[in-house]
């Protein structure tokens, strides 16, 4: 069938406007104000690009930062499209961080073949659990998910600080950064490009991407979720059971965001350290805003951002351009990309979603229409 | 047929119906053409309104009436055309403007704030920095007493009706000293009664000298209100008359373009098989069923109904009865807090709402764009949602993305729904076309129970009748239906028993002949409205 051939091309297209339209408006936002400030815009924009892939260091240092984001960024965008909206991300990366990092440091003697998936389930256990409980909560008792999930990232700080500090203190650690001991080799995870940090975490995150495309795409779980998340009136009066998957998702992506954490710990910490996230988490939700929580779009949006990151620190020592640049380029992209998806109707990408309805649209659409009134 | 249908072609002059002397006209909207993209709403339209008319604006949805009417109150610019106001040009750029010209919309839903008086909500529009409440008051007392809009300016609106907010809003406009005042559909959400009180209204108004324009698709408010009437089809003005000198018919004819049934006169004795009927076990059993809303107040107390196979049952109510708690118990979306509800025999109270579906229950649900479609999906996911688990859709866990899509074109033929393809966007169908998809889900295969809610609000006259046409079907093929409907002549040529439901009871229960609308309406009213009665 010719129409459903050439359908995916033309939705691409229109996906990859968006962003792409968004990003060059934050970039030209970000040159007006490294102009205010009397610098060169081009050369700052030279310093960030070698900053971020100028030599094998640098791009390695890319694709170590991007690994975590596409974890956290498909475990918000897997609750977003069942109608969550998890504001937990890091919380469960942190929990399951240090459940992983246990055991990876209490099992001596196993097969890495065994350690490693023990270490990597850990860590996806110890987030879905961490999400499971504002997910119940919300099914259960209407307790809005935005503000239970945000709550609980300080309660899985704070315990497991107290758990760094007390229960599995290291002798004679002082200062700022505190750890455990260290997990064994065997829970090592191994490194594709050595020696630097770009771990198997890479190709596991973009595993992980793939099947949930594919399983939203074609399952009937998927096909359920996305009703749910659109739809959630629908999908009741339908049959589709709306808790049920409300609870599924947040436990999926908690599990992701776990192993985003377990990546973390086997592939750069090699132990548990606090603070550990410091905002992985939170630049994963950036990093599924980025690409309207699309599955597919995530690994692109997630080294986009890591190469910003690890680009920033080149562009600070080589033209003395605050990092903090960056943080201001993300933060107006952002702005930009919510502009499109939250009403903006008017902005000249958004007419895609208009186009080639059969009968006047203004009209035919009238009472959900709030403009309109 | 025997009315002239006078079809004119849409020459900017061929207007010959109702030409008029110079300055006669309140208003005149000249060439009027607005596009959508590549859509064209409204193409070459001139539409001119004498003062003192009640004008009525008819047409399908879709036909490009709503944006003839925004471009009028300044809400959209037309991309060409010119509008005069007392035969003066103006350049309506908004609300605020159009307003200042004496142009104002009385919106089908309210816009005013529920936690305000009725005086703020009206002092809400006016430009004062801190406005005068003293005489705001008593100038909104002296303008409802005036035109008989008595309302009281110091309550809150939101202890007002739906028919009393119409009646702020109505009032607002003639606060602003509005000459021309544009109604959307104003009886949508009014009983009968209430209806007539605000015809009696316009009437009113007319009758000192204010234009009014009323947009609608009922026809008989057409024939009972206006003086004037336009059609508008496509985008284009394609008839428009006297309305004395006009007649249903040939309104109806010029709206969807061919001659139809307006009303389907159903032989009650004859082909309904009462007997066979009555006899049958029921499909559906409520016993005792009272049911709380989300606040935990009770709407439904202690009904009983039966619904059996090859049997309308109409449920009448004006909206917030408790019909929509009904609905939502049957379907499984609501519990109840006492009494059962059986499906062929079996007891669903407890079941959800997929359980009760593989029993052959089926919903059209009243919020078509909550409910009834997900406008952001495809129309091939909107179609199959419900059986999309199961062979032959889907497998034990992947869908049959084949299956489905034949499945989905089959649906599209069958019941002729109007898209580009199976993936359009449902949002981007118009309400008839949506409506399509519900009850093209809906009724394929294997419907023993159909709960139809407002099977046909806001769908176009050619849509109606063959929605209206596929639930007579299902009922010849012995499914069992319960219809709620707030169109009263819906109920009166569907049902073969009514149930009215006033304040959470049954308020009567009618059958066969006795069902009239003269009847209901009294019934929906809880019975106690016979002054109300006399001044419509």
């Amino acid at each position: 069938m010719p129409e459903a051939r050439s359908l995916p091309l033309r939705n691409i297209g229109a996906a990859i406007r968006g962003p792409s339209i968004a990003i060059l408006l934050g970039f030209l936002a970000a040159a007006v104000l490294v102009l205010l400030i009397g610098k060169d815009p081009i050369e700052a924009a030279g310093a960030l690009w070698r900053g971020a892939f100028g030599t094998p260091n640098n791009i390695a240092g890319t694709l170590a930062l991007a690994t975590p984001l596409i974890f956290s960024a498909l475990a918000f965008a897997v609750a977003f499209r069942g109608s969550m909206f998890n504001a937990g991300v890091e919380g469960q990366l942190i929990i399951g961080a240090f459940l992983s990092a246990f055991v990876g440091f209490s099992f001596d003697g196993l097969p890495a073949l065994v350690h490693l998936p023990l270490m990597l389930a850990a860590g996806a256990l110890g987030g879905a659990l961490w999400a499971l409980l504002p997910a119940i909560w919300r099914v259960g008792l209407g307790a809005n998910e935005i503000v239970t999930t945000l709550m609980m990232n300080f309660i899985a700080i704070a315990l497991t600080d107290y758990l760094v500090l007390y229960p599995f203190r290291l002798p004679g650690q002082s200062g700022s950064a505190i750890r455990t001991e260290s997990i064994n080799p065997s829970a090592d995870l191994p490194s594709l490009w050595p020696p630097y940090n770009v771990t198997i975490a890479l190709p596991l995150a973009i595993l992980c991407v793939i099947t949930a495309w594919y399983v939203l795409r074609r399952f009937v779980v998927g096909y359920e979720v996305r009703m749910v998340g659109s739809a959630p009136r629908f999908a009741k009066a339908g049959g589709i059971p709306p808790g049920r998957h409300m609870v599924g998702v947040m436990m999926v992506s908690g599990a992701l965001a776990g192993l985003g954490g377990a990546a973390q710990v086997g592939g750069v910490f090699n132990a548990f350290v606090s603070p550990f996230a410091t905002g992985l988490g939170f630049n994963g939700v950036l990093v599924a805003l980025l690409v309207g929580n699309a599955p597919l779009g995530i690994p692109f949006a997630a080294v986009f951002i890591g190469a910003l990151q690890s680009g920033a620190i080149g562009m600070e020592l080589t033209t003395s351009i605050s990092r903090y640049l960056v943080a201001a380029l993300t933060a107006t992209i952002i702005i930009f990309v919510s502009a499109r998806q939250f009403g903006g109707r008017r902005l000249p990408w958004s007419t895609v979603a208009r186009v080639r309805s059969p009968q006047p649209r203004a009209e035919a659409t009238d009472p959900a229409d709030g403009t309109g009134s | 047929m025997s009315a002239d249908p006078m079809l004119v072609t849409p020459a900017p002059s061929g207007t010959q119906a109702l030409q008029g002397t110079p300055g006669e006209y309140a208003l005149r909207l000249e060439g009027i053409s607005k596009s959508f993209g590549e859509i064209r709403a409204n193409d070459d339209v001139t539409l001119r309104v004498r003062r003192g008319a009640i004008h009525g604006v008819v047409g399908e949805n879709g036909a490009g009436k709503t944006t003839l009417m925004r471009i009028a109150y300044g809400f959209y610019r037309a991309d060409a055309g010119r509008i005069h106001v007392d035969d003066t040009p103006v350049d309506l750029t908004s609300p605020r403007v159009a307003l200042g010209s004496g142009i104002a919309m009385v919106h089908q839903h309210s816009l005013l704030v529920d936690s305000l008086t009725v005086a703020e909500n009206i002092l809400l529009a006016t430009d004062q920095a801190i406005p005068s409440f003293g005489p705001a008051q008593a100038r909104i007392r002296e303008i409802g007493e005036r035109f008989g809009l008595a309302v009281e300016p110091t309550r809150r609106v939101g202890q007002l009706s739906v028919a009393g907010k119409q009646r702020v809003e109505i009032l607002k406009a003639l606060y602003f000293d509005a000459r021309i005042v544009i109604l959307d559909e104003p009886t949508a959400v009014l009983t009968p009664q209430e209806a007539r009180g605000l015809f009696a209204h316009l009437r009113t108004f007319a009758q000192q000298g204010k234009t009014i324009l009323i947009i609608t698709h009922k026809l008989p408010e057409v024939m009972a209100v206006t003086t004037d009437v336009s059609v508008m089809r496509a985008g284009r003005l394609v008839y428009e008359a006297r309305t004395a000198e006009t007649s249903e018919e040939a309104i109806a004819q010029a709206m969807v373009g061919r001659s139809v049934a307006l009303r389907m006169h159903r032989d009650r004795t004859a082909a309904d098989g009462a007997a066979n009927v009555s006899s049958s076990e029921p499909v559906l059993e409520v016993r005792g069923l009272t049911v709380c809303d989300d606040r935990a107040v009770v709407r439904l107390r202690s009904v009983d109904l039966d619904v059996r196979a090859g049997e309308i049952v109409g449920i009448a109510a004006v909206e917030g009865n408790g019909q929509s708690e009904l609905v939502e118990a049957v379907t499984g979306l609501r519990r109840p807090t006492e009494g059962t509800i059986r499906i062929l025999g079996q007891d669903v109270t407890g079941s959800d709402p997929r359980r009760r579906r593989e029993r052959g229950l089926r919903h059209i649900p009243e919020d078509r764009l909550q409910s009834g479609v997900n406008p952001t999906a495809s129309v091939r996911e909107n179609l199959i949602c419900g059986r999309h688990y199961r062979p032959p859709l889907a497998g034990r866990w992947r869908m049959r993305t084949e299956q489905v899509q034949r499945y989905a074109a089959g649906l599209m033929e069958r019941f002729a729904i109007l898209a580009p393809g199976t993936s359009t966007r449902v949002g981007n169908l118009s309400g008839g076309n949506m409506q399509k998809v519900v009850i093209a889900r809906e009724l394929e295969e294997g419907a023993r129970l159909i709960v139809a809610a407002q099977p046909t609000q806001g769908v176009d006259i050619g849509a109606t009748e063959s929605i209206r046409n596929e639930l007579l079907r299902m009922r010849a093929e012995g499914a069992a239906i319960l219809l709620v409907s707030s169109e009263l002549s819906e109920i009166v040529d569907l049902a073969d028993r009514v149930v009215v439901l006033f304040s959470g009871s049954v308020a009567g229960r009618l059958s066969g002949r006795e069902i009239q609308e003269e009847k209901l309406g009294l019934l929906m009213m809880g019975g106690a409205s016979r002054s109300e009665m006399a001044d419509a």
